[in-house]
């Protein structure tokens, strides 16, 4: 599952995953602006099937890391 | 829908309002203001054949519109009429947006509630705004 986070989340950030880890942050990855944060949130939305609450959005942008623990909880 | 004002960021909103007054004929319809909820200073004008401008300036990387600012700025969102903000949500997140801000009163826009959604076709930020009651 991880893997695949990783992958969606290279795919719409145009990178390659081995450029993301748990520390990957806006200010590291310079594709992770807030508009492609709002495509990756529709994407994630999209491929798992899940819902992402508003209050939600902002908090995902603070590291790879955050963004990868709601994913996770909302599919597990 | 009916369009309620256009978004326009900037990076510093007094040079702004000089340039949209001085060059472009706008006047000034509401002087600029600190938006809590959002950390922009907002001022609204109006053109002299009544098309609204937010000029919205982030104060902070808090707001949601910081780094549009630092990539240069500019148009920003449509902002459209609505009679009632909680159906039209529903309505638009079955049309293809995402919801990315919940309803919240505007001080800018005479306390009416606001709210922030993203078109998944467009790309693009919208915000829809409650009409005044009648």
């Amino acid at each position: 599952m991880e893997k695949e986070i990783r992958d969606l989340f290279a795919t719409i950030l145009q990178i390659t995953p081995d450029e993301i880890n748990d520390d990957s942050t806006p200010k590291t990855v310079k594709t992770w602006d807030s508009l492609n944060h709002l495509n990756l949130i529709v994407a994630f939305e999209e491929e798992f099937s899940i819902d992402i609450e508003p209050e939600e959005i902002k908090g995902m942008m603070e590291s790879f890391k955050k963004f990868k623990s709601i994913i996770l909880q909302k599919t597990g | 829908m009916k369009i309620d004002h256009i978004g326009f960021v900037v990076k510093k909103i007094e040079s702004a309002i000089e340039r949209f007054t001085n060059v472009y004929g706008f006047a000034v319809q509401r002087e600029a203001i600190y938006d809590t909820s959002q950390h922009v200073m907002l001022a609204m004008l109006v053109s002299p054949n009544s098309y609204r401008v937010e000029l919205i300036q982030p104060v902070d990387k808090e707001s949601p519109s910081y780094d549009f600012m630092e990539k240069g700025g500019g148009l920003h969102h449509f902002c459209y009429c609505v009679s009632d903000i909680e159906s039209s949500i529903i309505g638009m997140k079955r049309k293809g947006h995402l919801l990315i801000k919940r309803p919240v009163e505007a001080p800018l826009l005479d306390n009416r509630r606001v709210a922030f959604l993203f078109s998944k076709n467009d790309k693009q930020i919208i915000e829809i705004v409650e009409s005044r009651e009648e």
